[in-house]
């Protein structure tokens, strides 16, 4: 497995992704500044959280027009695998490669702490090796989380199975009490059409280690391998 | 010449910054405060003018494809001699 870790100015979970992909799971990695262009020979391309450009005017909208971008979105549409996470889901969502908006958090307060998350779909390369309706723990650390789209996009979203994840309670419950940041429906992450675009506001990367809490963020980054031997 | 943009959050959209303000207006006793929006404004300084047609649509679109996020926001562009 050949991954792409995009570093744009302010990202700052860049290495623990390749921490995560290199050391824990063995795979090779690649680091690509946001001014590169090629991502020839790759199967996944991370775009990590932090704060891309200070999140200056928008979270994620500077770094929407990286010259990577283009790149990613021809990479995208010939199936390779994008994931973002956190700030890479803002990014994702403000390049239109995803449906939808992240508001600030309802409570305007950074938030940081463990969530649960229902997989809600398994249509997608991150959630191929999960079951749906399974509850991981992962942590969130984000100032502007809250999931938006219109009540058109949503019926969509829904209808296609591209709701991959919404907080809920340990034992999968979806209740206001448990929506960290005022997310509608309670929506954690989404996919693209296809499956192989994938946003969430968690961080996998860090539940990837028994030591640090979790390891449910495995079983997201396992849905490659599945994804990739399904489609071969 | 100058080019503003005026980038306000959708009203019917949940606004907390605007609420947190409505929150302490009432607290300073500011009476009379329905509800509080909090945008931004991005003053651009443009060479030459805008009076050719095509340039002054290029620069509305940036408002909506750029500056702002049509899904959350609204905004307005104006020139300097059309500010109130």
């Amino acid at each position: 497995m050949r991954v792409g870790v995009v570093v744009f100015p302010g990202s700052n979970c860049d290495l623990d992704v390749v921490h995560v992909v290199q050391d824990v799971l063995g795979w090779s990695t690649r680091i690509l500044w946001h001014a590169e262009t090629s991502l020839v020979g790759l199967d996944l391309v991370v775009l990590p959280g932090g704060f891309s450009y200070g999140d200056y005017l928008r979270p994620g909208a500077l770094a929407s027009y990286s010259p990577i971008m283009a790149a990613i979105k021809n990479f995208a549409s010939k199936g390779g695998l994008v994931l973002g996470i956190c700030n890479g889901f803002q990014i994702l969502l403000e390049a239109g490669m995803l449906e939808g908006a992240l508001m600030q958090n309802r409570q305007i307060r950074f938030v940081c702490k463990p969530t649960c998350v229902r997989v809600d779909s398994t249509k997608s390369f991150l959630t191929a090796s999960a079951r749906k309706g399974q509850v991981l723990s992962l942590p969130i650390a984000h100032h502007s989380g809250s999931y938006y789209a219109t009540k058109e996009a949503l019926k969509g979203l829904n209808d296609s199975g591209r709701i991959l994840f919404r907080y809920v309670s340990s034992d999968g419950t979806q209740d206001d009490a448990f929506n960290p940041n005022g997310s509608i429906e309670a929506i954690a992450g989404v996919s693209n059409e296809e499956g192989n675009v994938v946003g969430l506001m968690p961080h996998p990367e860090r539940a990837a280690e028994r030591l640090l809490g979790s390891e449910d963020g495995l079983v997201l980054f396992r849905g490659v391998l599945s994804w990739i031997s399904q489609a071969s | 010449m100058k080019l503003f943009y005026n980038i306000t959050p959708k009203p019917d959209l949940h606004d907390p910054q605007g609420e947190a303000l409505q929150r302490i207006l009432a607290r300073i006793g500011v009476p009379g405060v329905s509800r509080v929006h909090v945008g931004k404004r991005v003053v651009l300084e443009i060479e030459g003018d805008l009076f050719e047609a095509e340039r002054r649509e290029r620069f509305e679109e940036l408002g909506k494809t750029f500056f702002s996020n049509p899904l959350l926001e609204d905004v307005e562009c104006r020139v300097e001699s059309e500010e109130p």
